[in-house]
């Protein structure tokens, strides 16, 4: 099976600039117009192609990385190749010779009142108003979890007696992205799109954060791209004192449809001040 | 012997954490380390047997434990 960070020489880590550079000095060395009559340079040439084509970006990174997980399972330990005379799992039966199922029911019924643990994800919106969801147990019944405002992630609701065995259920919250709040670590990231108007003369409106909303300043003269950062407005540390940041990332907008009237405008004003976006990028 | 944190086993083989802990709160795995939760092959194994019995298989959470001691019985009688 091809593995496309090896044949690279990268790591499984490593990022798309990395890729590439390490392509393109291996696609160098052997390549088969500078390595004349060889057929294992050729042959090596077309393998980095291949392999580039696997890893290249982060989307094919995560299409191969899936394939190998799920569908071929090459890289994945299948639980029988795990099992050997040296296994931890199998040492409680070496103590005690009981038959097959007298173990089994001996564990069950040390397992009886014991607690059951579960994980509920919710978005950080759903965490403004506070929310109620349910959970289905494996005893066929429904526990309803209460969610209230503003809980914090990692936070462990107890529900008395609820346990699959008479104990209690605990139910462990725990963020998802959602399109309004994005999560990367202990920041969210919202989207704001904003007019031409607003963009080029700037606004105040109301923003929501984890927190509520607030009164959000746009400065005059922004681009797509630009990001605001709202100190303090993101998912609780580990120190379980300080939060991340809100980050907003500034989108300008056109009319959904085309304007005669702008666009005209727009020629005009471009005649007599014209400039380059591409050029000052660069 | 290969040895995981819970970070690696999450981007190696597309594993929930909440899951993980799940499994480890449930002691469905007993991770080889679990102070500072390092899980090894045996673990791995055994939580993407769980992964696929839970969600390819439908078996419920009740059953895990229950399929899972027998089948650590059967692989101990099988190297007898």
């Amino acid at each position: 099976m091809l593995d496309p960070y090896k044949i690279l020489g990268v790591g499984k880590d490593a990022t798309d600039e990395e890729i590439k550079k390490s392509y393109r000095e291996l696609t160098k060395k052997y390549h088969p117009d500078l390595n004349a009559g060889s057929k294992e340079a050729e042959n090596k040439f077309k393998e980095l192609g291949e392999a580039y084509e696997l890893i290249s970006n982060k989307d094919s990174r995560e299409k191969f990385s899936q394939s190998q997980t799920e569908t071929t399972g090459q890289e994945r330990p299948f639980y029988h190749q795990t099992q050997n005379p040296d296994s931890r799992y199998r040492r409680i039966f070496e103590e005690d010779n009981e038959d097959l199922f007298s173990s089994l029911f001996r564990s069950q019924a040390q397992a009886r009142n014991r607690d059951s643990f579960y994980s509920l994800e919710i978005t950080v919106d759903e965490t403004l108003h506070g929310t109620t969801k349910e959970i289905a147990l494996p005893n066929g019944k429904e526990l309803k979890v209460k969610i209230p405002k503003g809980i914090a992630e990692g936070i462990k609701l107890r529900f008395k007696g609820h346990g699959e065995t008479g104990g209690d259920a605990y139910v462990e919250i725990h963020y998802k992205s959602s399109k309004r709040f994005k999560i990367e670590g202990e920041d969210l990231i919202s989207e704001l799109p904003i007019n031409l108007d607003e963009a080029l003369h700037g606004t105040q409106l109301d923003f929501m954060t984890i927190e509520g909303p607030i009164l959000l300043k746009i400065p005059a003269g922004v681009n797509s791209g630009f990001k605001l950062k709202i100190k303090g407005k993101g998912l609780l540390r580990a120190d379980k004192k300080s939060r991340g940041d809100q980050y907003i990332l500034v989108t300008v907008m056109l009319p959904s449809k085309p304007d005669t009237e702008l666009s005209s405008l727009i020629k005009k004003w471009i005649k007599e001040h014209p400039y380059n976006p591409r050029s000052e990028a660069s | 012997m290969c040895t995981y944190p819970i970070n690696d086993l999450v981007q190696i083989y597309r594993l929930e954490k909440s899951f993980i802990r799940i499994c480890i709160k449930n002691q469905w795995i007993i991770p080889l380390d679990s102070k500072n939760v390092i899980l090894d092959q045996e673990d791995v194994g055994r939580l993407l047997l769980i992964k696929d019995l839970r969600h390819n298989l439908g078996v419920n959470d009740a059953a895990i434990p229950v399929i899972m001691h027998l089948l650590d019985q059967v692989y101990w009688l099988k190297n007898r």
